[in-house]
């Protein structure tokens, strides 16, 4: 081959070379949500649920048989109940759930991850949880209107000292 | 069927690095140099990398911003250390998945080769998980889309209590946690564990090329430069935690797992990746390859020179203290898990000399299913059946082209499992058996399917490594014309003109070596 012809051949394979490593870096485009027409809900908590059981009183007698750093008055349970989570979007349920508590002795607290895309604009949203087995019906509970923008996020979080769900932008 | 597939998979690639061929030259043919050249773009990655470091911040509320600072207030040296750190790891891709094709194809992963390829396997991993972790330190939208997606993916693993995922959904839960792990895996564990990872790789193989010829390097390195400043790298918006990623320009080489998550769910996802990486760990033996014999030692006749362990590819031939008395000082030994039986330890053997008279012609060490005693009987045996002037003989291999169809009025030829397994003595003993012209082809140039067969022929031909062919072989009568399997049409072509050069060869006194040279140029 003529010493031309290899180099533009050299050329050519360079060339293919950027242009296939240079298309595919960026490209085709990949639309996760797109943001002109959806919007994510999350649903997102970690809340650790009643204790099961009562405490017992520990008496004298049996106190001492403790070495002495660990007399303690009263043996509590550790257990937790499990929550349940209903959520429900503009009237339909999405998401029903016993969570049990995490940890080998059960004590730990239940986490809730889920996603929801939605349409954006306005939706009806109505959270509960119920954290104690040992109740019926449901110990926390919103309800709310929100107007969502398209390619925003609205985080339900779940925050006692705010006095239960929270919704977060 | 498989086997089929395989021939048609191998004619194909062949095809394709025939033009390659054309165009670069056998000794430069990037698919003959793709390990090196993987390794020599994360050489690239490396420093382009060091220097982008210097001025990034591994914080996550700081990184954004001085990448963009990079990016746009110094695109003529930072801007273009960002593109430059960004292609050359997507092109090491291409080469390491072209790399990775190209030794299945060729079956060059099953029997002793197992190890090579196991080895690989975890090098796939870690070089996409430090492509991930390089996209997760700009902290864009981008960087949002794959540390989200990536922490619900880690997430469906039962091991974790708490969902990673929670972390990633808002700007209070974030902390600088990840990102400091992120920045380790990226900036310290995972090139520390590549080094290592591809020093394991290449440890079985005898001087492995981890180098490019410099051509390459240089057209490979303007090639991303000028790509760096045609389409600079360049971020998306900044994360915005209240904000869900929506249209992303991903890079296809590294995160086409993500769409693929998005699609069927982490936990088809996981199961895909494991499956396929055991299915891919499982190849070498999916099925076997049936072993062949290994090279045979005998002691009785091996000098300790040395020779044949400076030579064998892939290190399997050791020298130890003499064990039997004799006066040498060391002696051969074979590690049997080594040896790919190539028979290149043959053809450095200096007891393998035609000439001996004893019957069995027994050398230090041979290959047991083509020995040295056959080749020289079959090169007497066809010289002498053969009719027609001028007389030449073909020496070539398996793995090359196709010789045995030139056999013909005034051709003999004869293949072996690597042309390296030819003591040079051959071709003496060729020329005094009657043959006017010797043509010694096998695997293309640089490209020899047992790494360095015809490299070492060549140099034991021009005498520059032992054992050499002896000087007063008059080198015209010697032709080396290395081509690829299916080139067969151009060694039919030299073993025709070259023929025709021989009608007016007559003996000469020792010629120079480097008249071989010569007509290897011509070529
Ligand atoms: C970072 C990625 C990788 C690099 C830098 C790399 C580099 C290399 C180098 C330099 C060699 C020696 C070539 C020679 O001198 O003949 C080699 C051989 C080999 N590689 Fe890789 N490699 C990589 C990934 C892989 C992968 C993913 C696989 C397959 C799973 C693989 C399979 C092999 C095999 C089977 C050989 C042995 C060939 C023989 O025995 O002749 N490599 N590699």
């Amino acid at each position: 081959m003529k010493q031309f012809a290899k180099y533009l051949g050299q050329a050519v394979a360079y060339a293919l070379l950027m242009a296939f490593v240079g298309y595919f870096a960026t490209s085709p485009g990949y639309t996760y949500v797109d943001p002109r027409e959806k919007s994510v809900v999350k649903l997102s908590l970690a809340h650790a649920g009643k204790i099961i059981g009562e405490c017992r009183e520990i008496s004298e007698q049996q106190r001492k048989r403790f070495p002495p750093g660990a007399r303690i008055p009263q043996d509590c349970p550790r257990e937790r109940s499990d929550i349940t989570i209903e959520f429900n979007l503009d009237g339909k349920q999405v998401f029903s759930k016993v969570i049990p508590p995490t940890g080998l002795s059960r004590d730990g607290a239940a986490y809730v991850y889920e996603t929801f895309v939605v349409p954006a604009g306005e939706h009806q949203l109505e959270v509960s949880m119920r954290d104690d087995v040992r109740t019926s019906g449901f110990d926390y509970v919103r309800k709310e209107t929100v107007t969502l923008e398209g390619g925003r996020m609205l985080i339900v979080d779940f925050m006692p000292e705010r006095g239960g769900f929270v919704l977060v932008r | 069927m498989a086997t089929t597939l395989r021939q048609v998979s191998q004619r194909a690639l062949t095809r394709i690095e025939d033009q390659f061929t054309k165009v670069f030259g056998a000794g430069c043919n990037p698919f003959f140099h793709l390990g090196a050249l993987t390794i020599y773009f994360f050489w690239i990655v490396l420093v382009s990398g060091l220097y982008l470091f210097a001025f990034f911040e591994t914080s996550v509320f700081g990184a954004f911003e001085s990448v963009e600072r990079l990016t746009n207030e110094q695109w003529w040296l930072g801007g273009v250390m960002r593109s430059l750190h960004r292609y050359a790891s997507d092109a090491a891709v291409v080469t390491m998945m072209l790399h990775l094709i190209r030794e299945f194809v060729r079956d060059r992963y099953r029997g002793v080769r197992w190890y090579s390829w196991l080895t690989g396997i975890p090098l796939l991993w870690m070089v996409f998980l430090l492509g991930i972790t390089g996209y997760w330190l700009v902290w864009d939208m981008l960087a949002q889309y794959v540390a989200l997606i990536s922490a619900e993916y880690m997430d469906w693993l039962p091991i974790f209590t708490d969902p990673i995922a929670r972390n990633f959904i808002s700007q209070a839960a974030l902390s600088d946690r990840f990102f400091t792990l992120m920045g380790f895996l990226h900036l310290i564990g995972l090139p520390l564990f590549l080094v290592f990872g591809v020093w394991f790789h290449v440890m079985r193989i005898a001087t492995p090329r981890i180098t490019p010829p410099r051509v390459l390097m240089a057209g490979s390195f303007l090639a991303f430069m000028a790509l760096s400043l045609i389409k600079p790298a360049v971020s998306h918006e900044v994360a915005d935690l209240a904000a869900v990623p929506g249209e992303l320009s991903l890079d296809w080489f590294y995160l086409f797992i993500y769409p693929v998550i998005d699609a069927i769910g982490p936990a088809a996802v996981w199961a895909l990746l494991t499956v396929l990486s055991f299915v891919l760990m499982a190849f070498p033996w999916l099925p076997r390859k049936a072993a062949e014999p290994v090279a045979k030692i005998d002691l009785a006749h091996c000098s300790g020179c040395t020779w044949c362990a400076n030579d064998c590819p892939y290190g399997a031939l050791t020298m130890r203290p003499r064990s039997d008395g004799r006066a040498h000082k060391q002696e051969v030994t074979i590690d049997p898990d080594l040896c790919v039986s190539c028979g290149i330890c043959a053809g450095s053997c200096p007891s393998a000399t035609p000439f001996r008279k004893s019957e069995d012609l027994t050398t230090g060490i041979d290959l047991p299913q083509f020995s040295f005693r056959h080749l020289r009987d079959e090169t007497a045996a066809q010289l002498a059946r053969i009719g027609g002037q001028p007389k030449v003989i073909v020496f070539g291999c398996d793995h090359g082209a196709a010789i045995e169809t030139l056999r013909a009025d005034g051709v003999a030829a004869i293949s072996m499992p690597c042309t390296g397994m030819m003591p040079p003595a051959v071709i003496d003993y060729a020329l005094r058996e009657g043959a006017q012209g010797v043509v010694v082809t096998g695997c293309c140039e640089g490209d020899c399917l047992h790494r360095l067969g015809n490299v070492w022929m060549e140099q034991r031909i021009l005498g520059t490594r032992p054992p050499q062919l002896r000087a007063r072989v008059d080198r015209d009568r010697i032709k080396v014309h290395w081509a690829s399997a299916t080139d067969l049409a151009s060694v039919r072509q030299e073993v025709e003109a070259f023929g025709k050069t021989l009608t007016d060869v007559t003996p000469r006194q020792a010629a120079p070596a480097k008249a071989v040279a010569a007509t290897q140029a011509e070529g």
